[in-house]
């Protein structure tokens, strides 16, 4: 069994061991800064125990300035050489090997994942062991273990087990009980958006770091702000297009949303809480892997959400109505070629027409208008049709009776004065002219 | 005082004659004025501006060169003015719905401003085409967007409605369109204005047209 | 814009006369019209199209149908005798009706054949067959090699898009006879495909012409085309987007509209015209060879028909043939060799004497009894001279319609007759007739409230709300508020769902319709396979086959037929009385006497409520008599109001019977005066209301068929009223035979018909009448059948003196049974078959193990050889049929229970706990004492009736307690059914029941009618619609109810009206 002691130094939350999700499922938080987690079977997948050390390592810079991590064979071991020995990796099944040159002291950190009851009875058995003249700890180990017991009972039988790894401590997988949430108490209350997004940095590369250990995409992001002098309080909510685990992303969106709010007075406390959704793997199109382009694309779209500003695909829809046969989406667009229903069995044939299939190839304005727009009767006067006859005929949504909108029209091509070339069609119900669209 | 250390005249990179040719631009498909434009066809990372009433084509010169852009499967962009650019229009012409970003009218000039910005910085486009109705943007706003334009070899296209005779020099290419012709008001090293038949740029545009029409009018 | 000249236009988009009118075509003939036979892809019926057609002075119109020729017939009937009734413009006199058909290829192209000639015709009967033999229902498989085989004078219009290879392996087909068709319905794609075809032209010198692709014959009709395209996408209207058609253009223009369209192009308007000039073709020309039957040597047919005729002429007249017989034989067979239908007569002779070969029973039905040839070769069984029948209306010179035999068959062996016929004629040469099964008006709502989007528990809560009485029901506007939709809406869905009446859903097998024919007959009609496997089914239903004069075979069956024969086999194996139909004693005095005291349960046609009330008014006293019975309770006279003015006569015997006008005297004689019989209503209207003959056939065939349109019979109506007030008949007469000419249009009886259908009623009550226990027994095992349950039958037999012995494994059969007992004696052995539920073949088992090896021991004995399931040895527990082995059947039902019945341990038919050795004796004592009523539940769950009592005699002791409370409170106590007698009319009455019989007619105005049965007999109920709206739950669902009402005696007949109805216990 191989354990990984990180020692954050810092007292944390239990919910900061969710980082390092990332490296084994079996990961356990110790009160105050310990995290210990079951390598042995992980290992090989980040590149060895030394890729491992190194990743928690980095993991650990998240939440500590200068957080230390070791890896032995039992987790009181591992916590010692955590502080002690700092980056050291001891021999699998030879972890006594490492403990030559340590002085007595250590002792009080061969905890593992039960700390010692009392501090007292270590510091007697080291200033005892000190009278004897004994001062390594290698020359502990040569105690035999009923020597330790008459002298110290139980707490002598668990020493002797922990430095002989003996103690035989399980690591249970970790269960995520924790929302995804970040509190800030600024002492001197910010009012300006770079130093007030300075402090939220700290918070957010924990949650982010959480997140990755979860493996989970964040779905939104809402900030609150609580102003010093009054209880008013901001509340400003990124959500981008599809949900991410991109962090410099949703900074970004952070900054610009608090650049764009006007803060009355300065900031005393801030809180942070992630909206968190299952991982979805977006396999777009076979043969077009996910390249940064399309990162760049879900950026750029939720920008634009974000102020309030319309982007994406054209989707083409099955409908007679030429305002009806498109809409904007922000996904990936389906191609629309719409074809005659044929069920086959076993060459025996069924067509079932689609009818208006054709409307799909009729010619279509480049540009079309928001809404029709009615032409008084000098403007159709000016215009020059190309032919007495509609190019199409459109009737339809006749069941409707609740909609007041045009369901039978009559299409023609038309030349306007200064050369344009116009869509025009005439309700024959109220048999007025109206301009749909310019081919441009 | 020692002599100005000079490089070597050796390793000084002198510039070869076919360096000289100016940056190739997108390629319109209208061969007479592919030949007559220095770039042979739109300039890459300038401005360009067509300018003309709705329905005299100016639309679909930018169809045209989108078509090009996107054989090569590479991506285009679209700002919307009041009208909208209507799908059912581009599938005749071959052109990737997944590859051409829409983007709805813009509410106020500093939104356009801000959005032609984030389109062009994020390097995702070739052309970017702005339907302009009547929000035409500073000389200063147009001078920020040549350079960023130029830094990420972006084709930025203005279709505008309101048609202006005063040429101006921050566009490197400027297509005025009338009724039966096209004029080029400015094209660099070009003797502007250029005059040439609608027809020629209409020859297979609207094909649904060409002979349909004959036998409507008949 | 260069390319656009500038030529200057009409400004005004709309379509307004220009200067000078614009060139009109001089002709056009629409050669592709679809109609809605094919199924749920056009909005028009044939007849409308034709009509529209002929409206619009087209020169003429094609029906092309997809894939089959289904509704080409009724096409051509619209065409060539437009109705009387209805008026039409006058049409152009050479308006050309084609036939053809639009086939859809393995390779989704499709193309339409018309057959210029004969052989055309026969070829494209071919393909069809082809297509449709090897594919399942509603799919074709059909390649352009398949029909390259068979293209010779086949027209072929190829529907676009075209390409150039197709139009060369077209060209190379079929030559000079291809065309192209184009329309320009306003959409961009008939655009493109004008396009296409103006450029086959220039390359190809392809033929084109104009057609406008119609799926309907007006523009109205586009929503309904919507809804109907629905239905065959499964979508609703809001969903179907694309699926819908763009525009109402796809409809019959008039002849402006079209040269208006095609003012550049008129020459191809005017080619179709020509096209059609090149079609010879008309469905008459179908010439209709019937099978040479067998000849012996050296006879031709009509030789041996003579002497057939001859031979069976003494057999049935023994005495001599009387001279009137002679002469009407000889006309009648002068007149078949003239139209030369000896071999239908020989044919339908040949199967007959295949069925009495087989000891199957058969008859004549329809108007073949008015004919003595086919009485005296065997085919009917009534005298036709005897009851002065009236022969034209069999076969008639100048009405050219083929004689229409129907013969009923055994409904059990009817399957034995239909095989005969396909062995000995093959599928090549005899197929069956198809029926077009159309939506109803429950189906109909149901389908377009699903496409109007509506939910599924609305749709059945409508349903549920319509009841009986049709669409009208939901028709006042207050309805929409209840389920829910703004009134436009359900106006306009109302609108949509009854003309979606009527539309042919899909082909279904005429019940026995045979077609049979000398040349093969895939070259008269296309066959397709039918849905039930082995069956071939031709693409026309029965009124096409009319109307195209082909003979056709009805192969019917009747359950009645299966009962006599039983019966007659019996008679013999009992009582060594050996009978037969025509051997039966006419007009036995004893019979009639009880059809009089309406003793008539069970007996054919005459056992119904309402005949069971007339029959003490009519009391028949001769066969004629019987006929009058069983066509007098139709809703034909029943509306016209016949019945009672009939009975009244009947009753009094007036002398002098006075007639509307002395010309009915002659018709109206036999029926004192009143019309009951069709034919008699046909020959009043052409006696009186001045019908021409033409006229007259024409409104028997509107009488008989279902789908007949309104606006014929208001023709009808106007056409009546005239012609009777020309011959000043009373205005409120003519109104009363007006309604009895609607009422015959629901069902109606022509008196041939019920005369042949009064020998089997006669032949009913003569067995029920003189042998009780054979007939009980024999309707018992040929069950279902009939209008009354098995316990009304068996409680009628034990009222007439049948001992009815309970069932028992040791002694009961499958079947019912006689058994001897002391000398004639004999006892009525309850059937296996009474027990629901369970199967033919395990009863079998048990009869065969009886008999095979003898009585059964015990009950494990019963077990061990019979080896049945746990399950159906509970079934026949409960049906008391193990009394033999042990009288308490609680018991041995707990029995049963314990026993391990796992054929393979070999504890097998003992109880389980075989070794635990505990003692089990008190197990029976905790078994609740079965009380009678138990055991009589227990009887009716599992065979419907019990043989030892009447349910309510069981319930008599509750009741008597019951009502010694009432007359404690001065309340009337219960009453009996003998009970009734005594008592005069208005008298307050309070009976106990068991229902037997529920009845709401729908002729009788919303009254119904309740037979409740005790053990002493029946009592009718009368309840008038608000009561019956009150009291509608109990009515349903009760099965003992009690009424209070007080009682009515009129003429004979004891009803009671009831005020209360509760239910009993």
């Amino acid at each position: 069994m191989r354990t990984l002691c990180i020692n954050l130094k810092t007292p944390q939350e239990s919910s900061s061991a969710e980082a390092f999700l990332l490296l084994s499922p079996r990961v356990q938080f110790r009160f105050p800064h310990f995290i210990f987690v079951d390598i042995t079977t992980t290992q090989h997948l980040l590149g060895g125990e030394l890729g491992c050390l190194e990743k928690a390592l980095e993991i650990a810079g998240k939440f500590s300035a200068d957080a230390s991590a070791a890896i032995a064979d039992t987790a009181p071991a591992a916590q010692m050489l955590a502080k002690w020995r700092p980056s050291h990796v001891s021999l699998r099944g030879k972890e006594q090997e490492s403990f030559k040159g340590l002085g007595l002291d250590a002792l009080k950190d061969l905890e593992g994942l039960s700390p010692w009851a009392q501090k007292k009875p270590v510091e007697h058995m080291i200033d005892f062991f000190h009278t004897l003249g004994v001062h390594g700890l290698e020359d502990v180990l040569n105690f035999r273990l009923n020597s330790l017991r008459e002298r110290w009972g139980d707490f002598g039988v668990l020493l002797w087990n922990r430095l002989h790894s003996q103690d035989a401590q399980i690591i249970s997988p970790l269960v995520p009980r924790d929302p995804l949430v970040g509190y800030g108490y600024l002492d001197d209350p910010i009012g300006s958006a770079p130093l007030l997004m300075a402090r939220m940095k700290v918070h957010l590369d924990t949650l982010f770091a959480r997140l990755l250990g979860l493996s989970r995409h964040a779905q939104r992001l809402d900030v609150v702000l609580h102003c010093e002098y009054s209880d008013k309080r901001y509340s400003l909510s990124i959500e981008p297009v599809s949900p991410t685990r991109d962090q410099n992303l949703f900074e970004d969106l952070l900054f610009k949303k608090l650049e764009q709010q006007v803060l009355e007075n300065p900031i005393r406390e801030f809180e942070i809480s992630l909206f968190d959704v299952p991982e979805k793997i977006q396999q777009l199109d076979f043969f077009e892997p996910r390249d940064s382009s399309e990162d760049r694309w879900r950026r750029l779209i939720s920008f634009a959400k974000q102020s309030q500003c319309e982007m994406g695909f054209l989707q083409m829809e099955a409908s007679h109505f030429p305002e009806q046969s498109f809409r904007l989406v922000t996904d990936w667009p389906e191609d629309f070629n719409p074809r005659d229903l044929v069920e086959r069995q076993d060459q025996a044939l069924q067509i079932k027409s689609v009818y208006a299939k054709g409307l799909a190839e009729s010619p279509r304005p480049s540009l079309l208008l928001e809404k029709p727009q009615p032409l008084s009767a000098a403007e159709v006067q000016k215009l020059r049709f190309v032919s007495s006859l509609p190019s199409e005929r459109i009737e339809s949504a006749w069941w409707q009776i609740s909609v007041q909108d045009l369901k039978n029209r009559d299409y023609y091509f038309a030349l306007s004065h200064q050369g344009q070339l116009l869509w025009v069609f005439k309700d024959r119900i109220n048999s007025q002219v109206y301009l749909h669209g310019y081919f441009d | 005082m020692s002599t100005l250390a000079l490089p070597e005249l050796a390793n000084i990179p002198f510039v070869s004659a076919d360096q000289l040719q100016p940056p190739a631009g997108l390629p319109t498909g209208v061969r007479v004025l592919d030949d007559f434009l220095l770039w042979r066809g739109l300039p890459q990372g300038d401005l360009s501006l067509l300018q003309g009433a709705p329905g005299t084509g100016a639309t679909s010169l930018w169809i045209r060169i989108v078509q090009g852009v996107h054989s090569q499967n590479k991506w285009a962009a679209w700002i919307n003015g009041d009208t909208q650019l209507f799908p059912a229009h581009l599938n005749n012409y071959k052109i990737n719905l997944k590859k051409l970003l829409v983007v709805k009218e813009p509410k106020d000039q500093e939104q356009l401003f801000w959005l032609l910005q984030e389109l062009i910085t994020s390097a995702l486009f070739e052309v970017i085409g702005c339907n302009l109705k009547d929000m035409f943007l500073k000389n200063h706003q147009l001078q920020k967007l040549k350079r960023l334009c130029r830094l990420h070899k972006v084709a930025l296209v203005f279709v505008n409605q309101k048609a202006s005779k005063f040429v101006n020099p921050l566009f490197s290419l400027m297509i005025h369109f009338q009724r039966d012709f096209i004029t080029i008001q400015r094209a660099l090293h070009r003797p502007t204005p250029f005059n040439m038949a609608g027809s020629m740029i209409h020859a297979n545009f609207m094909h649904q047209f060409k002979n349909t029409a004959r036998k409507l009018l008949s | 814009m260069g390319i656009l000249t500038n030529k200057n236009l009409p400004i005004s988009p709309s379509r307004n006369l220009p200067a000078k009118p614009l060139p009109q075509a001089r002709g056009f003939v629409e050669l592709i019209g679809r109609t809605n036979f094919s199924f749920l892809q056009s909005a028009s019926s044939p007849e409308e199209m034709v009509e529209k057609a002929m409206e619009l002075g087209y020169n003429g119109l094609g029906v092309c149908d997809l894939n089959g020729l289904y509704g080409v017939v009724r096409g051509f009937q619209a065409a060539q005798s437009p109705s009387h009734f209805t008026t039409l413009p006058a049409a152009k006199e050479d308006f050309h009706y084609l036939i053809g058909t639009e086939l859809t290829l393995t390779d989704e192209t499709s193309l339409v054949l018309i057959p210029m000639n004969k052989q055309g015709y026969s070829h494209l009967c071919e393909i069809l067959t082809l297509g449709k033999r090897q594919a399942s229902k509603g799919f074709s498989k059909l390649s352009l090699e398949q029909i390259e085989k068979y293209n010779q004078h086949l027209l072929c219009l190829a529907i676009p898009p075209w390409s150039d290879d197709r139009y060369e392996r077209l060209e190379k087909i079929f030559d000079n006879r291809l065309y192209l068709p184009l329309w320009r319905d306003l959409t961009w794609e008939s655009h493109e495909f004008c396009k296409q075809g103006f450029a086959l032209e220039e390359k190809y010198q392809a033929q084109l012409f104009v057609t406008q692709r119609p799926f309907m014959h007006s523009v109205e009709r586009k929503p309904l085309f919507d809804v109907v395209t629905c239905i065959l996408h499964h979508t609703t209207l809001d969903e179907a987007k694309n699926k819908l058609i763009q525009n109402g253009e796809r409809c019959l223009k008039s002849m402006e509209d079209i040269s208006y369209l095609w003012q550049d192009r008129l020459d191809l308007v005017e080619k179709t015209v020509e096209i059609s000039k090149r079609v010879e073709f008309s469905l008459n020309e179908i010439r209709y060879r019937y099978p040479a039957s067998s000849l012996p040597a050296g006879m031709t047919s009509s030789e041996l028909l003579r002497d057939l005729t001859y031979k069976g002429a003494e057999k049935r007249y023994a005495g001599g043939i009387p001279e009137k017989v002679l002469t009407q034989i000889e006309y009648e067979l002068n007149l078949i060799k003239d139209l030369q239908y000896e071999d239908y007569f020989l044919t339908l002779k040949e199967i007959c004497d295949f069925a009495t070969s087989k000891n199957i029973l058969y008859q004549g039905r329809g108007s073949a009894a008015n004919s003595v040839v086919c009485f005296c070769i065997g085919l009917t069984a009534i005298d036709p001279i005897q009851m002065d029948l009236l022969f034209e209306r069999f076969i008639s010179r100048e009405r050219r319609e083929p004689p229409d035999i129907d013969i009923d068959f055994e409904h059990s062996r009817r399957e034995e007759v239909i095989q005969h016929i396909y062995e000995k004629y093959n599928e090549r040469h005899a197929a069956m007739v198809c029926t077009v099964i159309r939506y109803r008006s429950r189906m109909s709502i149901r389908e377009t409230a699903k496409v109007f989007g509506i939910p599924l528990a609305k749709i059945n809560a409508m349903i549920k709300f319509m009841g009986r009485d049709g669409i009208s029901r939901l028709l006042d506007p207050a309805v929409s508020k209840e389920f829910g939709l703004n009134p436009e809406q359900w106006k306009m869905f109302l609108a949509l769902a009854q003309q979606l009446r009527g539309f042919p859903r899909h082909l279904g097998i005429h019940s026995g319709g045979f077609l049979i024919t000398q040349d093969p007959i895939t070259e008269m009609v296309p066959v397709e396979k039918a849905t039930m496997d082995g069956r071939y089914v031709i693409q026309w239903n029965k009124d096409d086959v009319d109307c195209l004069r082909l003979m056709k075979i009805d192969v019917l069956s009747l359950g009645m037929l299966t009962c006599l024969r039983k019966c007659f086999d019996l008679l013999r194996q009992h009582k060594d009385i050996d009978l037969s139909l025509a051997t039966l004693p006419p007009d036995e005095e004893k019979t009639y006497e009880m059809i009089g005291r309406a003793e008539t349960v069970g007996v054919f046609q005459i056992e119904s409520r309402a005949q069971m009330n007339t029959l003490p008014r009519m009391k028949p006293k001769n066969f004629y008599d019987l006929v009058i019975e069983i066509a007098l309770i139709r809703p034909g006279p029943l509306q016209g109001g016949m019945v009672h003015p009939f009975l009244k006569l009947r009753q009094n015997q007036p002398t002098k019977i006075k007639y509307a006008h002395p010309k009915l005297e002659p018709i109206l004689k036999k029926t004192l005066g009143v019309p009951i019989f069709q034919e008699q209503v046909m020959k009043m209207v052409v006696a009186v209301g001045d019908f021409s003959p033409g006229e007259a056939d024409e409104l028997r065939r509107v009488m008989s068929s279902a789908w007949r349109k309104q606006i014929t019979m208001v023709g009808v109506e106007q056409r009546l009223k005239a012609g009777f007030a020309k011959n000043g008949i009373s205005v409120e007469y003519a109104e009363q035979i007006y309604k009895t000419v609607e009422g015959f249009a629901n069902y109606g009886f022509p008196e041939s018909h019920s005369a042949s259908f009064a020998l089997l009623t006669y032949a009913s009550c003569y067995l029920k009448c003189h042998h009780p226990d054979v007939f009980t027994c024999c309707l018992l095992n040929s069950q279902p059948m009939g209008f009354y349950a098995p316990r009304t039958i068996i409680g009628e037999a034990q009222r007439n003196g049948v001992k009815v012995a309970p069932l028992d494994v040791q002694t009961s059969d499958y079947d019912y049974t006689l058994e001897e007992k002391d000398g004639h004696f004999h006892i009525l052995r309850v059937g296996l078959r009474s027990i629901y539920g369970l199967p033919a073949p395990l009863a079998l088992r048990i009869e065969q193990a009886r008999k095979t090896d003898g009585a059964f021991k015990d009950i494990t004995d019963f077990i061990q050889r019979t080896q049945l399931p746990r399950s159906i040895l509970l079934k026949l527990a409960a049906a008391g049929a193990f009394e033999s082995f042990n009288t308490n059947t609680r018991e041995l039902i707990w029995h049963l229970e314990s026993l391990s019945l796992d054929q393979q341990s070999f504890l097998w038919g003992h109880p389980k706990e075989q070794f635990e050795l505990g003692d089990d004796e008190d197990e029976p004592e905790h078994l609740p004492f079965e009380s009678n009523w138990d055991r009589l539940r227990r009887e009716y769950d599992s065979k419907g009736y019990s043989v030892e009592a009447h349910p309510i005699s069981i319930l008599r002791s509750y009741l008597h307690g019951k009502s010694q409370s009432l007359i404690a409170q001065r309340y009337i106590p219960y009453m009996h059914s003998d009970d009734l007698k005594r008592f005069k009319t208005k008298t307050k009455v309070r009976v106990a029941g068991l229902v037997s019989i529920t009845q709401r007619p729908p002729t009788a105005k919303g009254m119904c009618f309740i037979t409740l049965e005790d053990e002493f007999g029946f009592m009718n109920i009368v309840i008038h619609p608000e009561i019956y709206q009150k009291y509608r739950p109990t009515i349903y669902t009760r099965s003992l109810l009690e009424i209070q009402g007080h009682l009515e005696k009129v003429g004979g007949i004891t009803n009671i009206r009831a005020e209360r109805v509760l239910p009993l216990t």
